[in-house]
């Protein structure tokens, strides 16, 4: 390609254009992920000199229990709330495709969770979770249900269900711990209203003449659900498949405003792993290899979606 | 789904005693304001929310301006390497904070940026995403309102400012409510980067004083209704251009 191609004056002008934005993008996106690469090979603490040490951070990180709970953790964190938020704004969705009358007035408040921070909402939360005052326990109480202190319950939601009925559980089967679940519960809230909104949008392509011809058949609403709407939407739910995952692994503000990853560490998650160590501990180059981890893990697990359930996506 | 906000809203308005009483409420007997009153005398809140606005704000000019001019370059212009550069700002789009949020902590430590307004700013007046938005919608406006332009004399920075931005409002709009969004609620980054009483935007503030004790819940919900009250209200005019940009793109915030 020779440069003639191009008018001089032109190539001046997009230089100055495309400027401010490269320079943003250099700055802090482009140079910061070749430096956390060779961070992760060297022992640093900020203040003092760096030193390489190869491979050690990640034989560390492997080697330590509070990683591995971490990894479990933020696995358990994402099959709760990827199925269950996919099922729950699907549902949702539905239901408000159904009847157009008043779908602003629903549409607005299944979205308000989705522009409240998350600070507040967790705040919100925390006050309904309260062990002593809170409203959930309080409604438990009601049906006699004993309490929960839900955000300070390192032990498995099995276990804890078991135990109320007097079964003890083997530990491995004791589940997320009961603070995890409730922090789920809270992001499942806090999402469910964006993805709603996706699937309307998918939902809206369906022509109704194909559920006009499926009542002719005799099919039930039901039936035409799963023989219609479900292939049909496939694209869209794939796409919030991928997306609710890689957002899911990312998972830091909920439990950084509510349990700084304890009691036990039963809530602690990887990106609350990383900053602990990168800024209570500035164990920066250890920090950085957990960093690299969590990018792979969620690099493998898009990928495995796409190859596994791309094809099989009707479009 | 929207009994935790009443649930919230009804808290900050009773007094102490009611706060903790059982059976609950949902409507207060006697509705107090004396919550909002402690939390704006006993938290800087008023000082809070002043900074949060001077960051978003900040933040959401500076990506319209730089994303216009960006998106313009993409979209009209023709000069080497412009699909490949093109490509690694989409490539960035995929490159999770958590991965770069230490060195580009150390970066504004260099710059001795940290524990300034610049540091919670700076990394984020331009983006990847806000770029490939607007240049995606530059590509449908017609080619030939440009060449008309062009013969009436009309330089490029000229056309762009009075032709293809009116053009482009909702697109634009999109683009601002979605930043500002992000920008309000964001609490990972102000948290890393500052860390004077005097600078810190809403979010830090509250979860700071929570995290000290400084706030009983009557007061907690009263703070937390100030800092949602502005998006709130913001979703409730612009709700078109939000759910249009959702759609349009399945766009999220972090």
């Amino acid at each position: 390609m020779s440069a003639s191609r191009y008018r001089g004056i032109e190539i001046r002008r997009a230089a100055f254009f495309i400027l401010p934005t490269y320079i943003i993008i250099f700055t802090f996106i482009i140079i910061p992920v070749f430096f956390a690469f060779y961070l992760s090979f060297n022992k640093w603490n900020l203040l003092g000199s760096m030193k390489f040490t190869g491979l050690s951070n990640y034989k560390k990180l492997f080697s330590s229990e509070e990683f591995w709970k971490a990894v479990v953790n933020t696995f358990y964190y994402s099959f709760i709330t990827v199925p269950v938020g996919i099922i729950i704004s699907l549902f949702l969705a539905v239901l408000l495709n159904s009847k157009i009358k008043g779908i602003q007035v629903y549409r607005t408040i299944y979205f308000m969770p989705v522009m409240t921070s998350v600070v507040a909402s967790a705040f919100i939360w925390q006050w309904i979770f309260q062990s002593q005052n809170g409203i959930l326990n309080y409604l438990f109480g009601l049906i006699g249900i004993k309490p929960l202190s839900w955000l300070n319950e390192p032990r498995g939601l099995f276990t804890v269900i078991f135990e109320s009925i007097d079964m003890r559980l083997p530990k491995w089967l004791g589940g997320p711990s009961v603070t995890l679940v409730a922090i789920s519960i809270m992001t499942i809230w806090k999402n469910t209203g964006y993805y709603m909104i996706i699937f309307l949008a998918g939902l809206q392509t369906i022509p109704k003449t194909l559920y006009e011809a499926a009542e002719i058949d005799g099919a039930g609403k039901v039936r035409a659900f799963f023989a219609i709407t479900l292939p049909i939407l496939s694209p869209t739910t794939y796409f919030v498949l991928i997306m609710s995952v890689i957002v899911s692994f990312q998972v830091f503000e909920q439990v950084a405003v509510t349990t700084q990853g304890g009691p036990l560490n039963s809530s602690l998650v990887l990106v609350y792993f990383i900053y602990q160590k990168a800024f209570k501990f500035l164990e920066v180059g250890y920090a950085s290899s957990a960093a690299f981890i969590l990018f792979a893990i969620v690099l493998v697990l898009t990928v495995f979606q796409v190859k596994l359930l791309g094809k099989r996506v009707h479009y | 789904m929207i009994f935790p906000f009443v649930w919230g809203i009804s808290t900050s308005l009773k007094d102490m005693r009611e706060v903790l009483a059982n059976p609950f409420s949902i409507i207060p007997r006697d509705i107090t304001l004396i919550n909002y009153k402690n939390v704006v005398k006993s938290i800087p809140i008023v000082r809070f929310f002043i900074n949060s606005l001077i960051v978003s704000v900040t933040i959401t000019a500076s990506q319209l301006f730089t994303c216009s001019l960006s998106a313009y370059a993409f979209a009209r212009l023709k000069f080497p390497f412009r699909d490949g550069l093109f490509y690694i700002l989409l490539g960035t789009m995929m490159i999770p904070q958590h991965v770069i949020m230490i060195p580009v902590y150390i970066i504004l430590n260099f710059f001795r940026l940290i524990d300034t307004y610049a540091a919670m700013i700076v990394p984020f007046i331009s983006g990847a995403f806000g770029t490939f938005l607007l240049r995606q919608f530059f590509l449908t406006i017609p080619k030939e309102l440009e060449e008309a332009a062009t013969l009436d004399g009309c330089g490029h920075l000229r056309f762009l400012f009075r032709i293809m931005l009116p053009l482009s409002r909702p697109i634009l709009a999109t683009l601002a409510i979605f930043t500002f969004m992000w920008s309000w609620n964001n609490y990972l980054w102000p948290l890393i980067v500052t860390n004077r009483i005097e600078i810190r935007t809403l979010q830090y503030g509250l979860a700071m004083f929570k995290e000290e004790g400084g706030l009983n819940w009557g007061q907690l919900m009263a703070g937390t209704t100030i800092a949602t009250v502005p998006i709130l209200v913001m979703f409730l005019v612009m709700q078109r251009q939000f759910i249009q940009g959702i759609t349009l793109t399945g766009l999220r915030e972090g």
